[in-house]
């Protein structure tokens, strides 16, 4: 069994906005274990980068932690100061946005940025020690020539370039764990398959562990370990990655599936979802996918189905599992 | 995520103008922003003395039979030697000192408002001339704009005023001369954002003339960044005209505005009579800080680069 | 007669050093004259046939969205023909291309910039038509986008909304009923699901290929997405640095790709079986600018096989199978 890096438990964070309070996060526990990828899945809404920050507490007005535990190595991270968080920010946690072009601050070198982050967590480095570590995460990220390099501005790079920079960043301090929220979306298809490789790659040098937050099936499929597919707030579906692509029982990870179109194979018509993400306001009755569910029944309309275990470490929550990828 | 959410709210709301506007985020805020609520009772208030104060006022100050030259200098009631009747004392004339200022603010506020809307109109239509169709005749405003902004606002009023003489009308035409570059530089701006939105190719792909697709797709989007600036403008087009009237090159003396009754105090500010100027002056003041604390709350409200 | 439109060695650039000033630049203690030019579509020909999808499809800046924007001249081409009908409308003026805005329309990319969030619902659908006389009065003008509304599941009393109480697919509905409103014959559609959610995506696909069997409209489908293309399209052509590198119909480009960009974007799609990527070396490198064109074939610098003539003299179009071009020294 390999060992927890990070235990979530009954996570929930609230917005209370003019219009009344969204449930962005809603009871949410999972782990994340050391060396593993785990994919969070869902459409806008779904709540999964607020989970995200979430887990580094970066969490803004008029947002709010409203309950749970967020267990780092056997520390509760909801327990420690804003100055104590500071410390686990980078050093023990780092995060990978989705915008490349804005993650890096266009004023300073990418030398500067990454010194800057050893400077914090690092402090017992020398400066030359600080250099040549800049230059080996440089390579480690596929940048050519990182000794001049490092001179240069983010604007002299390109996206994918300057994502690998920002990867670079988040590495320097050697964090156990790596959040990345959307972090090919902005790029290119062939950038992008480099990036994900990049990553998976890094995962297995360094041995961190990564949460990989994307809208894109896809994405996941190819390089996460499991799967949390979540929908309006909540997990509604999480296992290992073959058992959601191939043995899915949520009707809503169903509809995802079967919303892309597949290069290996020719459809007709997409069978979609019908239907748009409920009014996070006003959530309905019952299982939150109730409105847009094909096997919605009575009881879907009134009880809000637990999560429920359906195969070994395969949970779902739904009053009536599919039998296994049926269609 | 968050807008997304509010998106999905809306779907559900009856389309009242007015019930939209109560739900808005912006009413919301403004509802807990404090210093915008005491901004618009202070211009509520400022505006409703100056279309009502007469009717209240002990004399029409500019009418000079009913001004007594034995009045004059009585210090504000409050201090020794006061009088009731004058509660904020009186001028060199015996002008009580109170319906001076209400007069002279109704002065002051058609000034600011009215020159305000002639340069908002100039500067609103050639900047949108400027930035929807770019090329020369942008240059060619641009660089006249940039020429005005390269002198000191003062200088070329003063300039102007001087060649023009005092008067109402001068004034006006001084405050739009000046007050236009402000708006056509950004207005302009704005078009220039906007025009690269699909909304307007998708009218270029329709086919719509320009005209139309000015008056009816450019404009609307870029009121919003006007609205501030409007607002912003009108306390600025009180002072400059205060600071003109205080120079003698204002409005003319029959017809005092608050900066003038500023300067015909001045003389004896340091002889002990300073009731005469310090009113008026306070009274600028308030109108200004009104005005500029609406201003800042549309500002953080409106733009959209600080959401 | 049935090609709806036939594009001929298509050029568009565009100046980034405006005026004379601006053209002076201060380089190693001189001052030279430099022009920088983004050359954004670089000699490129295709036509759409009457009913058929055709779909551009490639990487940001490789100038599909500038073909589809010079196509129904947004900008005007700097080079070649553009034929629609049968009739040359490269050069016709704002006036003289009236007639021909009310038979080709565009869906926009942004559900969220592309609709005025000043005008409600209803008058977005209206105005174009009333614009081209496609409904006589503005009652008449009002009962027949309520029908296109409907078409694109927008219910009625949702018409009097404005655009910013919609989601993001709804909006995009919207677009697709004011691109309806004028009864086009053919549409040209920017990457017009890239902005929505997998869920949505799927929803409007599924809307617009109805609304091609009901309609029999052509499409020019511009995206990055080749899944989505493979969904759609009948023909495509694959897009690098301004260049159309292979195209021809979906059979023969998707069982056999022949281009080596074609084959590397293929093997860069994610694919839900995970298998993907894994097993594929993918391409180094990025797209280099399109200020600084590379010599000879523009792919050489990415390409696995490139060879001495690759990096000197572009490649001509060959026909490799019936109707099957490809840009390739290889070939």
């Amino acid at each position: 069994m390999a060992k927890k890096i990070l235990e979530v438990r009954n996570l929930r964070t609230y917005f209370h906005t003019f219009k009344g309070t969204v449930k962005a996060v809603d009871d949410v526990s999972f782990d994340i274990n050391e060396g593993e990828i785990l994919g969070v899945v869902g459409e806008s809404g779904g709540g999964k980068s607020v989970t995200g920050f979430s887990v580094i507490r970066l969490i803004e007005e008029p947002g709010k932690i409203e309950t749970g535990e967020i267990i780092y190595n056997g520390e509760n991270l909801m327990k420690k100061s804003e100055n104590q968080m500071n410390k686990v920010r980078g050093k023990d946690i780092s995060m990978i946005f989705q915008d490349p072009m804005t993650s890096l601050n266009p004023v300073y070198t990418i030398g500067k940025q990454i010194e800057e982050v050893l400077l914090l967590h690092e402090k017992d480095l020398t400066k030359s020690q600080r250099k040549q570590k800049c230059i080996e995460l440089l390579k480690s990220v596929g940048i050519s020539n990182p000794e001049s390099r490092m001179k240069s501005y983010p604007h002299q790079f390109s996206g994918g370039m300057r994502q690998r920079v920002v990867i670079a960043t988040a590495l320097a301090a050697s964090p156990k764990l790596i959040i990345a929220d959307e972090p090919t979306t902005a790029l290119d298809v062939t950038i992008q398959a480099q990036i994900l490789k990049l990553m998976q790659n890094l995962v297995e040098e360094h041995g961190c562990a990564l949460m990989l937050i994307t809208h894109d099936l896809a994405v996941i499929s190819e390089i996460a370990d499991r799967i949390n597919v979540m929908y309006c707030g909540k997990i509604i579906e999480t296992g290992n990655t073959k058992d959601i692509i191939k043995e899915y029982k949520h009707p809503y990870t169903e509809g995802l599936i079967n919303s892309i179109p597949d290069l290996d194979k020719d459809k007709k018509k997409l069978e979609s979802i019908s239907g748009i993400v409920p009014n996070m306001f006003d959530l309905p009755e019952g299982c939150n996918f109730s409105p847009r569910c094909r096997y919605c029944k009575q009881i879907c309309k009134e009880e809000e189905p637990e999560l429920q275990q359906v195969g070994q470490s395969h949970y779902i929550a739904c009053h009536f599992p599919l039998k296994g990828g049926e269609k | 995520m968050k807008t997304e959410a509010q998106t999905i709210n809306n779907i559900g709301t009856k389309n009242s103008k007015w019930k939209l506007f109560l739900k808005s985020e912006f009413f919301y805020n403004y509802k807990r922003s404090v210093l915008a609520i005491i901004g618009s009772i202070i211009i509520i208030s400022v505006i409703l003395i100056a279309i009502f104060g007469p009717l209240f006022t002990i004399q029409d100050p500019y009418n000079m039979s009913e001004i007594e030259l034995n009045n004059a200098y009585t210090p504000p009631a409050w201090i020794e030697g006061g009088e009731s009747t004058f509660i904020l004392g009186t001028d060199q004339q015996g002008r009580d000192m109170f319906s001076a200022i209400v007069y002279g603010s109704r002065v002051s506020l058609v000034i600011g408002i009215v020159s305000t809307l002639l340069s908002s109109v100039l500067g609103i239509a050639l900047g949108i001339i400027s930035g929807y169709f770019g090329g020369k005749v942008d240059a060619l405003i641009m660089r006249i704009a940039d020429v005005m902004l390269s002198f000191p606002t003062m200088l070329i009023a003063l300039f102007v005023m001087s060649v023009l003489g005092r008067g109402v009308v001068n004034i006006l035409i001084t405050l739009t001369i000046v007050g236009w570059v402000k708006f056509a530089r950004t207005v302009r701006g704005e078009v220039l954002s906007v025009k690269k939105q699909e909304y307007i190719e998708a009218t270029k792909v329709i086919g719509l003339p320009n005209l139309k697709i000015i008056l009816k797709h450019v404009f609307p989007n870029v009121l919003t960044s006007i609205i501030v600036l409007v607002t912003m403008q009108v306390g600025s087009n009180i002072l400059t005209e205060a600071t003109l009237s205080f120079l003698g090159l204002g409005v003319p003396i029959t017809r005092p505005s608050l900066g003038m009754l500023c300067s015909n105090g001045f003389d004896v500010l340091y002889s002990g009579m300073w009731w005469v100027t310090i009113f008026p002056g306070l009274y600028i003041m308030l109108i200004v800080f009104g005005i500029n604390l609406l201003g800042d709350f549309l500002r953080d409200e409106l733009n959209p680069k600080l959401k | 007669m049935n090609t709806i439109l036939k594009v001929k060695n298509l050029e568009q650039r565009f100046e980034l050093d405006k005026g004379i000033l601006g053209k002076i630049k201060f380089k190693n203690g001189k001052f030279v004259k430099e022009e920088r030019i983004v050359r954004a579509v670089n000699d490129i020909s295709f036509s759409v046939d009457k009913g058929k999808v055709f779909s551009l499809v490639g990487e940001s800046g490789c100038g599909k969205s500038t073909t589809a924007r010079t196509i129904i001249k947004l900008i005007e081409p700097k080079g070649g023909t553009v034929e629609f009908a049968g009739e040359n409308i490269t050069d016709l003026t704002r006036t003289e291309m009236l007639k021909y805005r009310k038979r080709m329309q565009m869906i926009f990319q942004d559900p969220y910039a592309s609709l005025n969030s000043k005008q409600k619902v209803l008058n977005i659908i209206t105005e174009p038509m009333l614009f081209h006389g496609v409904a006589a009065s503005k009652s008449e003008a009002k009962e027949k986008a309520l029908d296109i509304l409907g078409k694109v599941g927008i219910r009625p009393e949702q018409a009097t909304r404005y655009p910013h109480q919609f989601s993001g697919g709804q909006r995009q509905r919207i677009g697709i009923a004011r691109a309806l409103a004028v009864e086009p014959e053919f549409i040209i559609a920017d990457e017009p699901v890239s902005a929505l959610d997998v869920s949505i995506q799927a929803q409007i696909l599924n809307l617009l290929m109805d609304l091609k069997k009901e309609y029999n409209f052509s499409y020019l489908f511009i995206a990055h997405d080749l899944s989505v293309v493979k969904h759609i399209s009948d023909d495509l052509g694959v897009m690098y640095l301004g260049k159309i590198v292979e195209k021809g119909s979906k059979v023969n480009i998707f069982d056999n790709p022949l281009h080596p960009y074609t084959k590397a974007l293929f093997s860069s799609v994610p694919k839900l079986s995970g298998t993907n990527l894994k097993n594929s070396k993918g391409i180094r490198g990025e797209i280099p600018s399109s200020i600084n064109l590379p010599s000879g074939c523009y792919f050489h610098d990415r390409c696995p096989y490139a060879k001495q003539i690759c990096m000197e003299k572009m490649p001509t179009e060959r026909e490799v199978e019936n109707g099957h071009f490809v840009l390739c020294h290889l070939y």
